[in-house]
């Protein structure tokens, strides 16, 4: 009896231990130096995502499949007791592709404009193009923007999470995707406190 | 653990159907996902812990039963021998087909997407590639110097005057769009085929890297996808100033390429790229079909055998009571039920089972019953043996002894209790007094009599006895050899109450006929002598008178032999009165030796003397006072009788108060020291007509006990050790 219950425990724990290690250490994608300050009812972005892919990504990429990387904003007031308060939050899904006829990658999507096509001839040109986050500005909410002092940015703490939307990939495809940890690239959710 | 939560929990059938329904569907929502990324595509990671977490849960599960159900093995419990056996058939048969499945369809799988491809197909794909590239090389080149013609041209215009100069390059060379940038990258001139609306939102500005590639001098060509499947060809090349030290500009030169040749190369582009990316998923398609198709296969299986340890369980169950019912009847617990449910053919053999327990209860209870009956019958049996007063013994065929009463003891006088199942020979060896009674008891059965009955006389410490024997041979009971029985009766006094009647009736007959002639007789012979007298002579008349006298004389005493027959014979009315003893004792001493001054030394006429120890104060007794003087008169004659030799006779009266059989009698003893009674006659002392005197009639004694009995008292006779007859009468105190 007593070997049953600690057993599933066990089982119990070392799944919910492997989750969480699969969520946060295998993300491949970094953000160097993020910032943002609060300025003219918008949010201004600086910093770099590094959106290194595996060589198992960048295999398939090179092999024509379109890959769709999600940016996430997410702005908090912070609290003193309890959770800070989530106030806004932005999502952006680029894509990148690789065009054979003419040997360039193609992304589609830069920061507001959903619309753009940019091509480049180098895999690394297209990534940075797409991970720049310097002079991105999101514009805020109207009636969040009025109650921002654009003088005094304390007490605000922005989030960014950059991932490889798995989902988006073709169907075959994604079995592996979900099993395999090459296939897994995610920043996490990085958060930094808005300064002056 | 039988009956505990989580125990029912692991093997029932419910738990076990709802987690295999769960995993099902777990496992159809991610094969959805995989198609349809949009419902279950986040889920599709979880949908995969939960198959594997189920499966692992499912697996442990197995794990446990098969565990309990060896360790149930290994204690030999009932029921998982075979539990077990069918555990393996069915798992065998779930499992062999679903693997074979397995193999097969993960072999086709495999064999028929790996026939999609064919090498031909992939290099002419690549031809074509190759093929589309050529073409718009030779479309780039082509505008590539156009665009440095345009460019040397560019040299010598300002700023100001570029943007018309750029509409005429345009409209000469038949462009899409035509833009002058500045070193630093921005508009200088931009001359647009669509006109100068639209200019402001150029959309074709060409990236940092092209930009800095041509402010190093290099030219930059290349075709560029724009939006709605178009090509263009991008050509950006530096414009050099004619002053030394002038700034650097750069013309972009935007090339729409004909509807058609975009049309074709966008088809071969993406016919490319889809079979590029086809052959590249092969490999992942491969692995997510062998995914779904393996975790199919497992959880098939691990349900399969799931629910074939529940199955086997489910059937074994009622075997498995039966035989503990089984178990439970052979070592006596008939009052097994069994829990009696469903129709099938198990339920009829627990039914049967429950009626034939039931059955061999009620015979149980039967047999007990029986064996009560039959042990109140031999407790009440052996009562009334041991009331009875005959002796019973009863014998096996091999003639051990197997029941007696007390009164065989008795009348046997021996303790049989150490002996109830020895040999009768050993018997005789213990007891040789008892060897006629044993003889007789063998003869009858060697000669194998039904029933016998024999009178036998046995002489032991006891006295002579005579024994009336009736035995029979115990009937044969089936086919179970049987013995015998004998009862036996101590007839010494009946017979001696026989005798004593017969020769009563004799002496009252005799009697009669004698005394009525003795009359006539004495009376004939004295007028005989008186008649006669004076006729004879002197010599004649003493002749008559001697025998005259000698008849006379010889008929009184045959009087008075007759009247002692009658005394005996004819039962005389008694007058029962209270009476003292130790006076009646007294005067019988007195009227022996009158002449004698100590009272206690009374002296006969012959020379006898009485002497009385007599007890003080005894209580009455009920009697005749003259029939106790003739038993004392008879005693005290016989005692004159038997000491006429010896030359000092005494006779010994004393009285006494005694207990005897819980009653208060008075004992008179009388004895004497003459020589005893002769031995032949001891035994029959009682008896009438037993006398051992030449002139004696035998009744004497025969007198006493008949009047002590009358009494109801007791007579009873033996030789003193020092010689001497004894004789003890015992008489009733008057209550
Ligand atoms: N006191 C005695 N001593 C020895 N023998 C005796 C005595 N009394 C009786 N007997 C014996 O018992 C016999 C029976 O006695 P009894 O019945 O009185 O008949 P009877 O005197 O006529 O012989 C006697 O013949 C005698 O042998
Ligand atoms: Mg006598």
């Amino acid at each position: 009896m007593k070997i049953n219950k600690l057993f599933l425990a066990v089982l119990f724990s070392v799944v919910v231990f492997n989750l969480n290690i699969l969520d946060t250490v295998l993300a491949d994608f970094t953000v160097i130096k993020p910032g943002a300050v609060l300025v003219n009812k918008s949010m201004e972005l600086s910093g770099q995502l590094r959106l290194d892919l595996s060589a198992k990504v960048e295999e398939a990429l090179d092999k024509g499949i379109p890959l769709a990387i999600e940016v996430e904003y997410r702005l908090f007031r912070i609290r003193k007791f309890i959770w800070d308060a989530q106030i806004a939050d932005w999502s952006f899904t680029h894509s990148i592709q690789y065009h054979a006829l003419s040997r360039q990658y193609l992304v589609r999507g830069h920061g507001l404009d959903a619309s753009s096509v940019e091509s480049f001839t180098t895999l690394q040109e297209a990534l940075i193009f797409m991970g720049t986050l310097d002079g991105l500005v999101l514009p805020l909410p109207e009636q969040l923007a009025e109650t921002i002092d654009p003088k005094n940015n304390h007490g605000y703490r922005a989030q960014v999470r950059a991932r490889l939307v798995i989902e988006s990939l073709p169907a075959p495809l994604r079995p592996v995707a979900y099993t395999s940890s090459d296939w897994r690239l995610n920043t996490g959710w990085v958060s930094w406190k808005i300064a002056d | 653990m039988e009956n505990s939560g989580l125990s029912r929990y692991a093997t029932g059938i419910i738990p076990i159907s709802v987690l295999s329904v769960l995993l099902l569907s777990a496992l159809l929502m991610m094969n959805a996902a995989t198609q349809n990324s949009e419902m279950f595509g986040h889920l599709y990671s979880t949908l995969l812990v939960i198959n594997v977490l189920g499966g692992v849960l499912l697996l442990s599960l197995i794990a446990l039963n098969l565990f309990r159900l060896v360790m149930q093995y290994h204690n030999r419990v009932m029921g998982s021998r075979l539990t077990l056996r069918l555990l393996a058939m069915l798992v065998s048969v779930a499992v062999v087909p679903v693997t074979i499945v397995f193999i097969f369809s993960l072999q086709a799988i495999n064999k028929g997407i790996d026939s999609w491809f064919d090498v031909e197909i992939e290099q002419a794909m690549d031809d074509a590639l190759v093929l589309g590239r050529t073409a718009f090389d030779t479309f780039k080149d082509d505008l590539l110097a156009k665009a440095k013609i345009m460019s040397n041209e560019l040299e010598g215009s300002s700023n100001t005057v570029a943007l018309t100069a750029l509409d005429l390059l345009r409209e000469q060379y038949k462009l899409t769009e035509l833009t002058l940038y500045s070193q630093e990258g921005r508009v200088i001139a931009s001359s647009s085929e669509a006109g100068p609306d639209i200019r402001s939102l150029l959309p074709s500005q060409p990236n940092k890297t092209i930009l800095s590639q041509v402010r190093q001098g290099l030219n930059y060509a290349n075709l560029d996808p724009v939006e709605g499947g178009e090509l263009q060809l991008r050509v950006v090349v530096p414009v050099y100033g004619h002053e030394v030290g002038s700034p650097l500009r750069m013309l972009q030169v935007l090339q729409q390429l004909p509807r058609r040749y975009s049309k074709l190369g966008e088809s071969v582009q993406s016919a490319f790229a889809e079979y590029e990316k086809l052959v590249y998923l092969r490999g992942p398609l491969k692995f997510g079909f062998t995914l779904s198709l393996s975790m199919v296969a497992l959880l098939t299986m691990l349900i399969a055998v799931s629910a074939a340890i529940y199955a086997a369980r489910r059937f074994v169950s009622p075997i498995r009571d039966l035989a503990e019912g089984t178990e439970a009847v052979a070592q006596g617990h008939y009052d097994k039920q069994l829990p009696e449910q469903g129709h099938d053919e198990f339920a009829i053999l627990v039914r049967s089972f429950n009626k034939m327990t039931r059955r061999i209860k009620q015979a149980q209870s039967d047999i007990n019953k029986s064996k009560t009956e039959a042990d109140v019958q031999r407790t009440y049996l052996e009562t009334v043996l041991a009331h009875l007063s005959s002796g019973v013994l009863s014998f096996d065929k091999e003639s051990r002894l197997q029941t007696y009463n007390r009164a065989a003891e008795q009348i046997l006088g021996i303790d049989l209790s150490g002996w109830p199942a020895s040999d009768i020979s050993e018997l005789i060896e213990k007891h040789p007094d008892l060897n006629e009674f044993i003889s007789s008891l063998e003869h009858a059965v060697t000669e194998k009599r039904e029933e016998w009955q024999q009178e036998i006389v046995i002489v032991g410490a006891t006295g002579r006895r005579t024994l009336m024997l009736r035995g029979a041979a115990m009937p044969v009971v089936r086919t179970k050899k049987s013995g015998y029985v004998v009862v036996f009766d101590d007839v010494t006094t009946l017979i001696r109450a026989q005798r004593d009647a017969a020769w009563g009736e004799v002496a009252r007959r005799m009697a009669h006929e004698i005394k009525n002639p003795l009359t006539p007789i004495q009376l004939s012979a004295e007028r005989m002598q008186h008649k006669f007298k004076k006729q004879l002579n002197e010599a004649g008349q003493t002749m008559l008178e001697r025998s005259t006298r000698t008849i006379i004389d010889q008929v009184e005493s045959l009087k008075t032999m007759v009247n002692a027959f009658s005394d005996y014979a004819q039962p005389a009315k008694l007058l029962l009165q209270a009476v003292q003893i130790n006076p009646l004792v007294q005067d019988i001493a007195e009227l022996y030796g009158a002449n004698q001054e100590d009272p206690e030394q009374v002296k006969d006429v012959r020379g006898l003397t009485i002497k009385l120890d007599l007890a003080k104060d005894l209580p009455e007794i009920e009697a005749d006072p003259e029939r106790l003087k003739q038993v004392l008169h008879n005693l005290v004659l016989n005692a004159v009788h038997a000491l006429t030799e010896v030359k000092k006779p005494v006779l010994y009266l004393s009285t006494s108060k005694i207990q005897n059989g819980g009653a208060d009698y008075i004992e008179l003893k009388a004895h004497d020291n003459g020589k005893g009674f002769p031995n032949d006659v001891l035994a029959h002392l009682f008896e009438p007509y037993v006398t051992s005197k030449e002139k004696g009639t035998g009744l004497g004694l025969a007198i006493v006990k008949k009047i002590v009995e009358e009494h109801n008292g007791i007579i009873s006779a033996d030789n003193q050790q020092q010689g001497g007859a004894c004789v003890y009468i015992q008489l009733p105190v008057k209550r």
